[in-house]
C-alpha cells in the first residue's frame, strides 16, 4: 500500500516537474518575443491613422483602414523606390498652373488668421483659410447634389512636409509631426454616394 | 517507468520548442457543392526549416526580384510586432468581406466571398524567421 502511494506520488512529482519544465520553456520563448512586453505601452503611446470610406447605402461598400503611424513611419523610412527615398518624395516642381505652392504657403503662414482665398464660380466654391494653427480648405461641387470637401491640416505638418529641398516633400517628417499632434480630423469628403474620412487619434479602431 | 518519464519529458520539451513560434494555419473552404475544404496547421518553426529544403535556385531567383523590398517587409514586421492587436484593413462589399488584422502576435487574413472562404494566420515571429532565412540567400551586394 505504502509502495503504491509512493509510486503515485513519484509519478505526480515527475509530471509536475515536466509540466514546470514545459511551461518554463514556453514562458522563456514568450519573454524572448519582442511582441510580449511593449504591447501595453505601445497601445497607449501609439497614434493611429484612420481612413474610412463608407457608402451611404446600408448595403453598400465599406472600407476601413487603421494603421499605427509608427508602422507607416517604419515602412516609409525603409523604402527606396523610384521617387520615394526613405520617406522623402522627389517632385520636379511644386507648381501647378504656374502657382508656386511653397510661396503661397509661406505667405499664408505668415498672415493672420482668416479666410484668404475664396473662389465662387458656377461649378464650385473653394475657400482657403488659416485658423488657429490649421490650414483649412473647404470646397463644394455645385454640379452635384451633395459634394463637400473639407481638409484641416496643422501648419506644423505642412512645415515638416516642406522641410526638405525645394523639389522634395518630406512625408516621413510630416508623419512624425502628425503623430505628436492631438486627435484631429484631416480630411472629410462627402457626396451623395460616399463619405470619406481621414483622421488621427490614439484608438486602434474606427468607431 | 524512468523511460516513460524521459519520453514524456522529451515530448513536453519538444512540443514547447516546436510551438515557440506559434502555429501557422491555412483554412480554405470552397462553397460550391462538392467543394474542397483544406485545413493545415503547422508549427511556425517548420517554415524557416522548410525553406532550407526548398529548391535553392528557385528561391534565389525570387529573392533577386524582391530584394529591394526586403528592408520594407523587415521594417513592417518589426513595427507590427510592437503594435497592439487591431484590425488594420476591413473591406466589406456586397459579395466579399476581407479582414487583415493582428491577433495574438499573428497576422491574420480572412477572406469571405460568394465562392470561397480563406483564412490564413501566420505568427509574426515565424514571418521574421522566414525572412531572415530568405535574406541569407541574397548575394552580397
Amino acid at each position: 500500500m505504502t509502495t503504491g502511494k509512493t509510486k503515485t506520488a513519484g509519478a505526480l512529482a515527475a509530471i509536475a516537474a515536466l509540466t514546470f519544465i514545459g511551461v518554463s520553456a514556453i514562458t522563456l520563448a514568450a519573454q524572448n518575443d519582442p511582441n510580449a512586453a511593449p504591447q501595453g505601452a505601445s497601445a497607449t503611446a501609439d497614434r493611429w491613422l484612420h481612413v474610412s470610406v463608407i457608402n451611404r447605402d446600408p448595403k453598400g461598400d465599406r472600407v476601413r483602414v487603421n494603421l499605427p503611424i509608427s508602422v507607416a513611419e517604419g515602412v516609409l523610412s525603409s523604402v527606396k523606390h523610384d521617387r520615394l527615398d526613405h520617406g522623402v518624395i522627389k517632385v520636379d516642381q511644386l507648381k501647378m498652373d504656374e502657382v508656386d505652392f511653397r510661396k503661397l504657403y509661406a505667405s499664408l503662414k505668415s498672415a493672420k488668421d482668416g479666410e484668404y482665398v475664396t473662389v465662387e464660380s458656377a461649378s464650385c466654391n473653394v475657400r482657403v483659410a488659416k485658423d488657429n494653427g490649421f490650414f483649412i480648405v473647404r470646397a463644394n461641387d455645385k454640379s452635384k447634389k451633395e459634394s463637400n470637401i473639407y481638409v484641416r491640416m496643422p501648419f506644423a505638418v505642412v512645415d515638416a512636409l516642406f522641410s526638405g529641398k525645394p523639389d522634395e516633400l518630406n512625408v516621413l517628417a510630416a508623419l512624425r509631426v502628425l503623430s505628436s499632434h492631438g486627435d484631429s480630423e484631416l480630411v472629410s469628403v462627402k457626396d451623395s454616394e460616399n463619405t470619406v474620412r481621414v483622421w488621427v487619434d490614439s484608438k486602434n479602431s474606427t468607431d | 517507468m524512468i523511460i516513460a518519464k524521459i519520453l514524456l519529458g522529451t515530448a513536453v520539451l519538444g512540443g514547447a520548442v516546436a510551438m515557440q513560434d506559434g502555429i501557422v494555419t491555412v483554412n480554405v473552404r470552397e462553397k460550391h457543392p462538392g467543394g474542397h475544404h483544406i485545413w493545415v496547421a503547422a508549427p511556425g518553426v517548420l517554415v524557416p526549416l522548410g525553406l532550407k529544403f526548398a529548391p535553392r535556385h528557385e528561391l534565389e531567383e525570387q529573392m533577386r526580384c524582391s530584394r529591394e523590398w526586403l528592408p520594407v517587409v523587415h521594417a513592417a514586421l518589426r513595427e507590427l510586432q510592437k503594435s497592439p492587436d487591431a484590425i488594420f484593413v476591413e473591406v466589406q462589399t456586397a459579395r466579399e468581406h476581407v479582414l487583415v488584422q493582428k491577433s495574438w502576435g499573428r497576422i491574420q487574413v480572412d477572406v469571405d466571398t460568394d465562392d470561397a472562404e480563406v483564412h490564413v494566420a501566420v505568427p509574426l515571429r515565424t514571418a521574421q524567421h522566414a525572412l531572415a532565412e530568405l535574406e541569407e540567400l541574397q548575394p552580397a551586394s
